[in-house]
């Protein structure tokens, strides 16, 4: 049995009117500072504030960021029970989507953040998918696999990155006796390096981003053909990748919001006839057709008909219902 | 990422010689380039460090919590800084025993308080009863 005595962050729960709300505070505080500096910026500390505003933390805000700065693993692992304990349902998401946002608040996600962050997903019982989703939705770009700094070839990459960072900057001339001084200077001076490894992962982003675009879609692609089989297919025979690739897309970004400014009749027509297709009608179809055939699969592809089963079952029922009706928004839109 | 202490089989806490002294005999020509290439440069091994204690926490947290196999924990970093169940038992269960036990206290203690002062008024009102009958026994 461990000592009797209360540790200071359980007299802080305890003490606390939200528990949970304390819990998820010291979760992010930790999250915000395993960005590899390991102190609490003011910025950062702005954030956390203006996140955690509806947060019933009145107190004991000091010692949640000495815990989170240590780390104090015994403080952490109360927290994630009490956050597990008392997260459930869509509180879950909302608490993801804030710690996302702080990850990503100050740029990449640094590597240790990386791996936070994948055990608070962990934590809470979100999927991998679901939460790429998510990571999609509030950082604007996919979710990255985290780097590997245990392997030489990471810093030789780096590095050269850097290196072409800089002589990149010398060519536009605006700073570059600046950043000569870096690639030399560099070992002594970590608050330069740091600067560096920031602009370095940004860059590296960019690159990755689009990688880790294809990788989505080419996954969305593949939830798509299961969810609308055969019918799909057959239409899709005679499409070529590129065009599907380029349905996919379309498809997932919504009718709704670009099919109100049609830019030409063309591409007009040519939403018209994907629509038509995710319904699996044919070019001639009349408005009563498309409610019918819309009704028809919303019953059958209803996601609380996938309620029963597997979470990802769900994400893919949902996914394919708005799919479905998007299309026919669109659809009545244009007829009407 | 790889635990490159363990498979060096050295301590984090290592010096500077000893890690060289590990790289050295260490046998595994992939570890070693890298060991060499990681560890031995100063800025390298400090934001190697810190990642490494951010994952040797993740790792403990994860073997406490039973997410050991979740779909997030895989690859080389599950391999490597995966630990053992070790017989802790759950904070959250601790933290309520805890406060049981100080419960059980703060309710003794008041019983016990509620009994002297009791028998501290009894012993009081007896010992003035017992003082006039002394003292002034005309007023009976």
């Amino acid at each position: 049995m461990a000592s009797s005595r209360f540790t200071p962050f359980e007299r802080l729960l305890l003490s606390s009117r939200n528990e949970a709300d304390t819990a998820a505070l010291l979760l992010l505080a930790w999250l915000a500072m395993s960005d590899g500096q390991g102190t609490l910026s003011d910025r950062k500390r702005a954030l956390l504030d203006e996140l955690t505003g509806d947060f019933r933390h009145d107190h004991g805000y000091q010692l949640i960021v000495d815990l989170a700065s240590a780390p104090d693993f015994v403080a952490l692992q109360l927290a994630a029970e009490v956050l597990q304990r008392y997260y459930r349902g869509p509180r879950r998401e909302t608490f993801l989507r804030q710690a996302i946002h702080v990850a990503t608040h100050e740029g990449a996600l640094a590597a240790g953040q990386h791996h936070v962050l994948r055990f608070l997903a962990d934590l809470l019982s979100v999927a991998p998918e679901r939460f790429e989703v998510l990571f999609r939705d509030v950082a604007g770009y996919p979710l990255a696999v985290p780097e590997d700094p245990s392997a030489a070839h990471y810093w030789r990459a780096r590095e050269s990155a850097d290196h072409r960072h800089s002589s990149r900057q010398d060519h536009d001339g605006a700073r570059g006796a600046h950043s000569r001084e870096r690639t030399t200077g560099e070992e002594g001076n970590a608050q330069g390096s740091r600067e560096h490894h920031r602009q370095e992962r940004r860059y590296r982003q960019s690159e990755h981003a689009k990688e880790e675009r294809e990788e989505t879609r080419r996954r969305r692609w593949r939830w798509r053909r299961e969810d609308t089989g055969q019918r799909e297919q057959t239409n899709d025979g005679q499409h070529s990748g590129e065009e599907k690739r380029h349905r996919e897309g379309f498809s997932h970004e919504g009718f709704s919001h670009e099919g109100a400014h049609a830019k030409g009749h063309a591409a007009g027509n040519e939403k018209a006839q994907r629509a038509l297709a995710v319904l699996g009608l044919m070019e001639n179809a009349q408005k009563s057709d498309i409610k019918r055939a819309y009704r028809r699969l919303a019953q059958n592809y209803h996601p609380d008909r996938y309620h029963a089963q597997s979470q990802e079952a769900m994400v893919t029922a949902s996914l394919r219902f708005q799919r479905i009706k998007n299309a026919y928004d669109y659809l009545m839109r244009q007829h009407a | 990422m790889r635990d490159l202490y363990r498979r060096l089989d050295i301590h984090v806490s290592a010096s500077d010689a000893d890690i060289a002294r590990a790289i050295a005999r260490c046998e595994n020509q992939a570890v070693k380039t890298d060991a060499e290439d990681v560890l031995r440069v100063e800025s390298r091994k400090r934001e190697y460090d810190q990642l490494y204690g951010t994952l040797t926490g993740i790792g403990l947290l994860r073997a406490r919590m039973g997410l050991s196999h979740a779909p997030y924990w895989n690859g080389s970093v599950a391999n490597d800084f995966s630990i053992s169940a070790d017989d802790e038992y759950a904070r959250y269960a601790e933290l309520k025993v805890k406060v049981a036990r100080a419960v059980r206290v703060h309710d003794t203690w008041q019983q016990v308080r509620r009994m002297m002062l009791w028998s501290g008024g009894i012993s009081l009102v007896t010992g003035a009863g017992v003082a006039l009958l002394v003292f002034a026994p005309d007023l009976f």
